[in-house]
């Protein structure tokens, strides 16, 4: 009797462990489908000086659909200066809010086209609290033959003030952007400064001889990349990326290197699997 | 009694429980947790706690590891932990886009992407790990997994006192990261050298490994095969020398193909428009500091709402 109960236990236990496998199997090698909703369409916010946070919270979670009604506000206040020393407030490295907001206090800024936002632009642009890659030191990996993901966000953040700077576009602000293609310590930085000049001036000639010849001279071949937008026109723009490389074969890449191939290694420890759940007070579908 | 060897009794018992507090902060905070306003917003618009979903993504994506423990598989629609940044990054490539004209269709990136079950290489598993060292987003240097650490998922709300590098929590940035990472074990998969590079070399502003080589491709562009590089199935092809070169591509290449996918194709109403944004920005960052060669585009129109 007991050996029957024992081995009705083992088949139970085998036959769960069954299910839970072909449960397992059946999600594998399918593609899951996700399904999409319409981000609900907000109510614009005034912006103003006690409205920037809510303003930027509304840019930050509302559908590109709404862009329009962005702009259509600030051009409502373009021209105020509190409105304008607001926004700049909030520009910092040590208070970031996070990547995001900075974008997006910058674009506020660009947006306005107020010379009084220029200073405040080129203190951020130019800060020593955030260095570039080219200005650290301490990055380096662990391992000895690292596969890693690094990024520059000091740079990043500084390449879009001055696309901003340039957006403004004042006799002024041209002189910050032809500076930093030459002199901004960051490659990036450099080039979409070299970038955001020609686009703010039709590019023309007349700004691809400038950018050029303030460019620094192995630089120089990047003034007037095509850029993919949009409204591109994709036959152009190929036309225009074959080019580069047709007139740079310096810049054309070599064969990628094969190697034998190696079985891929385990991990130093045994691996122990976990379960996602749900915390004790979420389950409910959003 | 009450105060015999030095110390109070009570100072004792504070530091004690000060020490149990920290050490239970440390378990249950892995990385710095909270959630932007735009990560907030894309669950919204997927069915972030669906848990059949979760169970889906969680397996076909590998994140299965017990190193998730203390990263929030147990709370698993906590978009302020790493687990559930996860599976919004995983979504947000479900969502990019699938027009024509794009690099490469959103199928492709998903299989690519997937750690278990793909065509393009074999069963990885993504590891969770708190620090490779200042600003590394991700790693995968042991051949069967990918670890991915705190930059991409701290939440930088609270002001600190040494700047530095800020973190790259961005949803685009994550998700690419994901794709980036995948793209070593196809390289492995079909005897590629998949390290990266030494830097700075060349174009290439990065430190010690972190460059890559740049495959120039147009969007859409026709291969040699009949197909374009837009139609799904085009990533997984190599080496069809094309009329500008190689058809290939290296990790930074095929995350900035993505970026630039999202950033000017990514849907105007699903999709938060500062994703889009953080998109252009990250990719055009990638495109001009992780490439020994130069890559010749820039994404996108630099305006302050594209």
């Amino acid at each position: 009797m007991k050996y029957l109960i024992d081995r009705s236990v083992q088949l139970c236990l085998v036959g769960m462990l069954c299910l839970t496998v072909g449960c397992a199997k059946k999600d594998k090698g399918k593609l899951p489908t996700i399904s999409f909703v319409q981000l609900p369409k907000q109510t614009p916010v005034h912006l103003e000086v006690s409205t920037v946070d809510k303003f930027v919270d509304w840019i930050s979670t509302m559908p590109s659909s709404q862009i329009s009604d962005v702009k259509e506000q600030i051009s409502l206040v373009k021209s105020e200066s509190t409105v304008v020393d607001a926004v700049a407030a909030k520009l910092s490295f040590r208070n970031l809010g996070s990547y995001g907001r900075q974008l997006i206090y910058l674009s506020i800024l660009g947006e306005m086209k107020n010379e009084r936002a220029l200073r405040p632009l080129q203190d951020y642009l130019n800060s020593r609290e955030c260095p570039v890659f080219e200005e650290r030191t301490t990055i380096h990996p662990v391992s000895t033959a690292p596969k890693m993901s690094v990024f520059d966000a000091c740079a990043g953040l500084k390449a879009a003030a001055i696309n901003m700077i340039a957006y403004i576009n004042s006799p002024a602000a041209k002189v910050v952007v032809v500076k930093t293609i030459s002199d901004h310590a960051s490659r990036s930085v450099r080039l979409s400064a070299m970038n955001a000049y020609l686009y703010n001036n039709g590019d023309s000639a007349e700004a691809v001889a400038t950018a050029r010849q303030h460019a620094r001279p192995e630089e120089a071949k990047f003034v007037g990349l095509p850029r993919l937008a949009p409204d591109t026109d994709r036959k152009e723009f190929a036309a225009r990326l074959a080019r580069f490389y047709t007139e740079h074969p310096e810049e054309r890449p070599p064969q990628p290197k094969q190697v034998a191939r190696r079985k891929p290694e385990k991990g130093p420890h045994e691996r122990v699997s976990a379960t996602p759940t749900a915390g004790p007070s979420r389950g409910e579908a959003k | 009694m009450k105060n015999t060897k030095g110390f109070p009794r009570f100072v004792l018992g504070a530091v004690a429980a000060a020490m149990v507090l920290v050490s239970a902060v440390i378990l249950v905070h892995a990385c710095t947790d909270g959630a932007t306003t735009t990560e907030v917003s894309f669950t919204k618009a997927w069915p972030s706690c669906d848990q059949d979903l979760i169970r889906q993504l969680w397996q076909g994506w590998g994140v299965t590891d017990d190193s998730w423990n203390p990263a929030g598989i147990s709370d698993d629609c906590n978009e302020g932990l790493p687990f559930a940044k996860v599976m919004n990054a995983i979504a947000l490539i479900g969502g990019s886009p699938t027009v024509a004209g794009i690099f490469h269709q959103r199928g492709d990136y998903m299989l690519e992407s997937r750690a278990v079950s793909t065509p393009y290489h074999d069963d990885v598993y993504l590891r969770f790990i708190q620090d490779h060292g200042a600003g590394v987003e991700a790693q995968s240097d042991a051949g069967d997994h990918t670890d991915l650490d705190c930059p991409i998922f701290n939440f930088p709300g609270v002001p600190t006192p040494s700047p530095g590098n800020p973190n790259a929590e961005m949803l685009a940035e994550r998700s690419a990261v994901l794709i980036h990472e995948m793209w070593h074990h196809w390289q492995d998969a079909h005897d590629y050298d998949s390290s990266h590079m030494d830097g700075p070399q060349g174009s290439c502003t990065a430190a010690a490994g972190a460059c890559d080589w740049f495959y120039p491709h147009a969007p859409g562009s026709s291969l040699p095969d009949g197909t374009n590089s837009d139609q799904i199935g085009s990533l997984n092809k190599t080496n069809v020398v094309n009329d500008i070169g190689l058809y290939f591509h290296s990790p930074y290449q095929i995350m900035t193909e993505f970026e630039s996918d999202v950033a000017i194709f990514g849907s105007p109403v699903f999709m938060p428009f500062a994703i889009r944004q953080e998109a252009q920005n990250v990719g055009n960052v990638h495109l001009s500091s992780n490439f020994v060669n130069g890559a010749g585009f820039t994404i996108g129109n630099p305006v302050p709402f594209p």
